[in-house]
Order: C-alpha cells, then sequence, then structure tokens
C-alpha cells in the first residue's frame, strides 16, 4: 500500500492528520532507529500507536511487547483488542506468568507464543523476566511514559532489552516535553544513553494541523475561581489535623509520610479525612493487637489505583510508636465528630445548580474531578438529589465498565464526578464545565485533568472552576491554587 | 532455543486468563512476589545453617547447575550428622567441612495448577512444598502461605457479616417496628411492589438499610447513633454497601478494599460501644 493509500485508509479509520502521518512515518522510517513519540495529552498518541500495531500485524509482525504503568494494562488492552483482531491480546502479571511458564517445557520461553503482550514497568523490570522477555525477538516494543526510564533504576530493563538485541522496532512514547529527555538526545560521555544513536523524535507539542491543513485550535477555556469559607467547625477540625500531624509524623507508627497526605485529603474533603483517619485506625490497632496484614501488599493492585495510602507506609514500628499515634488519630476522629457543616459541598450544589440554570441547551455534561475515591464517593453520594443523573468512575472501576459509564454520560449528560485514575486512559470529550473539587499535586497532573477534557480538535468551549478557601485554614492549600491562577 | 519458536499455544490459552485459574490452586497460594532463596551444593552447612536463622526459614533449596538437587534443613543436617556419627563408630567428624549437598532431603514437586488440599500431608510433614520443576523452581509453599491465603479468602465475609450485623443492632436501637415500617413506606416504596414492601430489619437488604438511614426526613431518628452529618454517614454506608456487594460477588479485595472493610467494621463497633456507653449512662 502507498504512503498516500495509507493516509487515506488511516483517514477513513477515524484518525486525525497529524496521527496518521505519524504513524505512516513510523512504517516507513529505518526499523533499528528507536521513534520517540512526545505528544501532551489529549493528542491520541495512543490512538496513533493502536494503529501502527495493527499495520504491522497486517505487514507480518508476530509478536508485540508494551511495557506500560500498571494502572493502564487494561486500557492498553482494550483498546488493542479493539483496533486489531490478527493477534490475541494479553495482559500478563505474576500469577498468570507462573501458569505460562508450568505449560511450556523446560527451557522452552513462556513468551513464545505470538501476540501482543501488555505488561506493567514494574512486573517486567523483574529479574527473571527482563531475563525471559530478552531471549525472545519482539517485533515492536512499546514503551509507554517512557519518561520513567530515564531515571538510572528503571534505565535497566530497557537498556537490558536494547542490549540484547532482540527488539526489531522501538517506540517510545512520552507526555513529557522534550527538554526533560535530554538523557536520551543529547548523551554525555559520563552517562552513556541506552541508545547507540538518540532516538527519532516527533513532537506534537508544536503546531498540528487538520486534514485539510488548517491548524488545529485548541478550545477555548475560561478558568473560574470559586470562592467560598469553611466553616468554624471546619477550621476547627483542620486547626487540630495540622496540630496532631507533625506530632503523629514524630509518633511514626511506620507512617512518616502518612500526615502530609491527611493534610492533602482533609483539603480536599472533610470525608476523604474521615475515611483515611478511621483506615489508619484500623492498621495501628491491628498493630498494637498484633493481628497481622491479612494478606501481602500486591505492588501491581497497589499501582492501579488512584488512593495514595500505601504511599505513606515505612516498615513495622514499635507497638509503643504505635499506640501513641493511635491517641492521635482518636483524638482527630474525635475532632471530626462535631464537624456539621461542609461549605465546600453547598457551594458546589449551588454551582451545579447555577451552570443548569445559565446553560440553554442541554445535554449538560458537568465534570467534578479529585484526587481521592473517597471525595468522589461522597460527592456521589451527596449529590444523587441533584435533578439530573451521577456517573462516577474511579480507578478501581475496570476500564471496561469506566468506558461504558463515560459512553452514558456523553449520551445523557449529567454529572460525572471523576478520580484522576479513573479518568485515565477515557476521553472526556464533549464536557462542557469541568470542576476541581481539588487541586492535583503537581502541575502536570493538572494539565492532564485538562488533556482528557479539552481533546485537541474538541470544538466545544469549557470552562473550569477551581474551589477556593477564603478561611486560609490550610495554607499549602491557598499557596498551590494561588501559584496556579497566576499561572493560567 | 529458536527466538521464533511459537509451538506454545498453552501459554497463549493462559495469558488471557483461563477458567481454571479461577479455582482455588496452588498458583493462588504462592506470594506474589517470592523471591526463593537457593543455596548451591558446595555451601559449607555452617553457613546455610546461618542464612536459614537469619531468614527465619526451616530449609533451602539445594541448586547445583540450575537443577534442585534437594532441600537443606535443620533436619536434614541432624540426620546427616547422626549418619556420618554412626559410620564412624562414635569418633569425631569435621563438621566445619561439611556441606550442603552431604545433607540434603528429597524435594518433591507440585505444580502451580495442583489443588493445594492434595498437599496438606506433605506441608505436614515437611513444612514446605516446592512448585515447579527440578529444572525450574517456581516457587515455595509453606503452612504460612496456605493459613495466609485461606485466611486472605475467609476475612472478607467474617467483616461484612460483623459490619451488617452491627449495623442491624444500631438501627434496632433507635428504631421501633413501628418506626421502621413507617420509614420502609417513605423510601422504600419506589423500590417494591407493594405486597412485597419489606418492614423488617431480616426482610431488609442493605442498600434499604443506607436509602433509610440516608433519607433526610430519617435522619433525626439515627443520628445520635451515627453522630457525623448524614451525607458523611450515608457516603460511608454505600461504600460499605458496595464493598459489601464486590465480597459477596467474589471480586478479588484490593490491600486497600480489606483495610476499608476493617475501618468500617471498626467503625460500626465504635458506635456500637458509644451507643451503649450512653445508654448506661441514661439508665445510671
Amino acid at each position: 500500500m502507498s504512503e498516500r493509500d495509507l493516509l487515506v485508509e488511516l483517514r477513513n479509520r477515524g484518525l486525525r492528520a497529524w496521527q496518521a502521518t505519524f504513524v505512516a512515518s513510523f512504517l516507513n522510517a529505518d526499523p533499528s532507529a528507536v521513534q520517540l513519540l512526545a505528544a501532551p495529552t489529549g493528542t491520541g498518541k495512543m490512538v496513533a500507536t493502536v494503529a501502527a500495531m495493527r499495520e504491522l500485524a497486517e505487514r507480518g509482525a508476530k509478536r508485540i511487547l508494551v511495557l506500560t504503568p500498571a494502572s493502564l494494562c487494561q486500557v492498553w488492552r482494550t483498546r488493542i483488542g479493539e483496533v486489531q483482531s490478527q493477534l490475541p491480546v494479553y495482559s500478563v502479571a505474576r500469577h498468570s506468568y507462573r501458569e505460562m511458564e508450568a505449560a511450556v517445557p523446560v527451557g522452552h520461553s513462556p513468551w513464545a507464543a505470538n501476540g501482543v503482550f501488555v505488561i506493567s514497568q514494574d512486573f517486567a523490570k523483574q529479574h527473571d523476566i527482563v531475563a525471559g522477555l530478552s531471549t525472545i525477538a519482539w517485533d515492536l516494543v512499546v514503551v509507554d511514559e517512557a519518561h520513567r526510564f530515564v531515571a538510572r533504576q528503571r534505565a535497566t530493563l530497557m537498556e537490558q532489552l536494547v542490549a540484547a538485541g532482540v527488539v526489531r522496532r522501538l517506540l517510545l512514547l512520552t507526555a513529557t516535553p522534550l527538554p526533560a529527555l535530554d538523557y536520551w538526545l543529547r548523551p554525555s560521555p559520563t552517562q552513556p544513553p541506552p541508545f547507540s544513536t538518540p532516538p527519532q523524535v516527533t513532537s506534537w507539542y508544536g503546531v498540528l494541523r487538520n486534514w485539510d491543513g488548517s491548524v488545529v485550535e485548541q478550545p477555548r477555556v475560561d478558568w473560574n475561581f470559586v470562592r467560598y469559607t469553611r466553616g468554624a467547625d471546619e477550621v476547627h477540625f483542620l486547626t487540630q489535623l495540622l496540630e496532631v500531624t507533625p506530632v503523629l509524623e514524630v509518633a511514626g507508627g511506620g507512617y512518616q509520610l502518612l500526615p502530609k497526605l491527611l493534610i492533602q485529603r482533609a483539603a480536599s474533603s472533610t470525608f476523604a479525612a474521615e475515611q483515611s483517619l478511621q483506615r489508619l485506625r484500623y492498621t495501628l490497632r491491628s498493630r498494637v493487637t498484633n493481628i497481622t496484614a491479612p494478606i501481602e501488599a500486591d505492588s501491581e493492585a497497589a499501582a492501579d489505583t488512584d488512593d495514595l495510602e500505601t504511599e505513606g507506609k515505612t516498615n513495622a514500628s514499635t507497638v509503643a510508636d504505635n499506640s501513641s499515634a493511635l491517641q492521635l488519630v482518636e483524638r482527630c476522629l474525635d475532632a471530626l465528630e462535631s464537624v456539621n457543616t461542609d461549605e465546600k459541598l453547598r457551594e458546589l450544589k449551588v454551582l451545579v445548580r447555577s451552570i443548569a440554570v445559565a446553560y440553554p441547551e442541554p445535554p449538560l455534561r458537568i465534570c467534578i474531578l479529585s484526587r481521592y475515591v473517597d471525595t468522589v464517593a461522597y460527592l456521589h453520594s451527596a449529590l444523587q438529589n441533584a435533578d439530573t443523573r451521577v456517573f462516577r468512575i474511579t480507578g478501581r472501576d475496570n476500564f471496561a465498565d469506566r468506558a461504558a459509564i463515560v459512553e452514558e454520560f456523553r449520551r445523557t449528560g449529567g454529572l460525572l464526578v471523576a478520580t484522576d485514575g479513573g479518568s485515565e486512559g477515557i476521553e472526556l470529550r464533549d464536557v462542557t464545565h469541568v470542576i476541581h473539587y481539588d487541586v492535583p499535586r503537581t502541575p502536570m497532573i493538572m494539565e492532564r485533568r485538562q488533556g482528557r477534557v479539552d481533546r485537541y480538535g474538541q470544538t466545544t468551549p469549557c470552562t473550569m472552576y477551581v474551589f477556593r478557601d477564603n478561611s486560609g485554614a490550610i495554607p499549602f492549600e491557598s499557596e498551590m491554587i494561588d501559584r496556579l491562577a497566576a499561572v493560567l | 532455543m529458536s527466538s521464533d519458536d511459537s509451538r506454545v499455544p498453552a501459554a497463549t490459552e493462559l495469558a488471557a486468563g483461563s477458567i481454571t485459574d479461577l479455582f482455588h490452586r496452588l498458583n493462588r497460594v504462592l506470594p506474589e512476589n517470592q523471591h526463593v532463596l537457593t543455596v548451591p551444593g558446595e555451601m559449607v552447612a555452617y553457613e546455610a545453617l546461618r542464612l536459614l536463622r537469619q531468614h527465619h526459614f526451616s530449609q533451602v533449596p539445594v541448586v547445583v547447575a540450575g537443577e534442585v538437587l534437594g532441600l537443606f534443613s535443620y533436619r536434614s543436617f541432624s540426620a546427616a550428622v547422626l549418619a556420618a556419627s554412626a559410620s564412624r563408630g562414635g569418633s569425631k567428624i569435621a563438621l566445619e567441612n561439611l556441606t550442603v549437598e552431604e545433607c540434603l532431603e528429597k524435594a518433591e514437586f507440585a505444580r502451580v495448577t495442583d489443588e493445594f488440599e492434595s498437599w496438606f500431608d506433605s506441608l505436614d510433614a515437611n513444612n514446605a512444598v516446592l512448585v515447579g520443576e527440578a529444572h525450574r523452581l517456581q516457587g515455595i509453599v509453606t503452612p504460612m502461605d496456605v493459613l495466609r491465603y485461606l485466611y486472605e479468602v475467609a476475612s472478607p465475609f467474617v467483616l461484612v457479616a460483623e459490619m451488617e450485623l452491627g449495623l442491624r443492632a444500631l438501627m434496632r436501637r433507635v428504631v421501633t417496628d413501628d418506626n421502621l415500617a413507617e420509614c420502609a413506606k417513605t423510601c422504600l416504596s419506589k423500590l417494591y411492589a407493594p405486597d412485597r414492601l419489606p418492614t423488617t430489619l431480616e426482610e431488609m437488604t442493605f442498600h434499604d438499610y443506607v436509602q433509610i438511614i440516608g433519607d433526610g426526613r430519617h435522619w433525626p431518628l439515627f443520628e445520635s447513633v451515627f453522630r457525623s452529618t448524614r451525607e458523611r454517614t450515608r457516603a460511608k454506608l454505600e461504600e460499605m454497601s458496595e464493598l459489601r456487594n464486590d465480597v459477596f460477588h467474589f471480586r478479588k479485595p484490593s490491600v486497600e478494599d480489606y483495610e476499608r472493610l476493617g475501618a468500617f467494621r471498626d467503625w460500626v463497633l465504635t458506635r456500637a460501644r458509644a451507643a451503649e456507653a450512653r445508654a448506661k449512662d441514661g439508665a445510671a
């Protein structure tokens, strides 16, 4: 098929011009050159990659490996399965790997079957797995979120695969602008890169063009700050929490990072703080009474969630540490019992009503984003009485369910309450209003949030709202929002 | 091995998640990220004993040229010492030169697809079962792994039972049978045909409890036992209801789900203790 015919074919399949052009150039490029696609969230690099996979499979590729963060395994598997049927698609973790291994004779590779294997980067970098992957020829290896591999501790996996000479084509994907990838692009003698020559770069950070050659315009985004004032009882609780958390940090209980996370959750919603405190109380009580945790931490599962509590855990500490930490947690929970107001929620309800009244053309699609599963659960429950349908997606739902819920939301309109993890891999097109109920940890996550909604090529204007508490009860929250306001 | 070898169709079935994978087999008992400690055959027994003590293990596989020759354990060491001593007619033996290869016990191998109860006797006798083959050791299962696994499988059901029974008891504390029937009429009548409307706690589902407690019209009845706000209580009960649903639909709970279940169960218990204490105070 000529490049021109291929472009027509890709256009007919719904690819945008810049995606199709990339696919064509990728297929025509020298396979031995490493390809790097740097693209902002919302430009559809997964769409382009999956289209390239389909083409390669139709041209005889037998084995494709996709290395992705655990949270995106399901998304990749589903998308690849939807777009091509030449090759079966498998998602492999430790348990399924053991059975694959047991099913082949000793000395044979469990990876030798034809197909697209989607595996998490954390699983792939385990010693026996990377060793096995390095013995089999791969027609294509796709590394998602490739900027993670710039870090030395993660680079080994890619270095081993490249050094083994088993990778026919290597495609690196990242939503990180190129300066962050200097290590690959401008190698230094002190830090040799994993590739013999720097990757060939395709960047979508510049101007993108439509099929007719016109410049793709970013939809207009209006930002608004919703000012509210936390109630006196809420401020009292937060003050207590701020007083207690440094002590909790010292008391330890094996949770050196948790105090900071607790405050961040409290900034999101009182409910999220309450849930965290109760889970912490449960864990500390279990430790004090010497009950062993029922199961071992499952790194794959933990990575696949947007609940950050696991980040705060360190090694178990002494019973005395746990007891003193438990007392502090109990104190916070007691203080929480007298919190009867929730001004942020009240303001949210007012905002949703006012948007509904002011927006003349249904269906109205309002998306409310939060960092935390608990906040999303709370808002989903509290908004049920609104005169509209309320949907919810979080990282705990599987990808197919999330996609179906979003499809229904697009069809009927309503409120969609989602976590950052839940909206990952999902296109929230046609959303008219986005309410950031809390602010993410980093500007990059904020950019991703925006990219989920604010897709390139979308024409629907979108209004975004950020909540700001006038009481200033949580200083770092106010600082973060002020920084954001300055950027916007 | 040819890198183009694709004579392994069975693997593809398994990678996709076979139906048999749903059954409780040895693979499920093996810890997810187990790192198996092995020792070479020429290692002196003294060093291997030090490793066992250091890692709190009772035995360790002995591997020579990629093949598991057997197991070295306190027991195999004692047996080897006794045998050596007997063969020398009671004269002294040089323990410092004894290698693990001279203290081996035969190893039995299970497959990841085996039913784990078929290995109970072996676990009882040997305290561990090797999984895989002599040339491909995939892991080691111990009785503690089995116990942890069974606890993991059973504990969510126990926690859900405690949560639900506790919640019923709390509701009973603040509503009479008549109150409850009235609550059911107010907020459950849309969900049931009139002749099927549940009026007692035993007839109601967990979802019905959530509807009744979380309804603004009934909240004044329940506020005294649940404290907090109606919105927070309702959100919590809805979360409990979802987790309960997951448990009874046999969806594997994550580590966080266990914590959530435990925390919910603790929350109900705390509310029950507070309600009982207040009742005692009132009686006094």
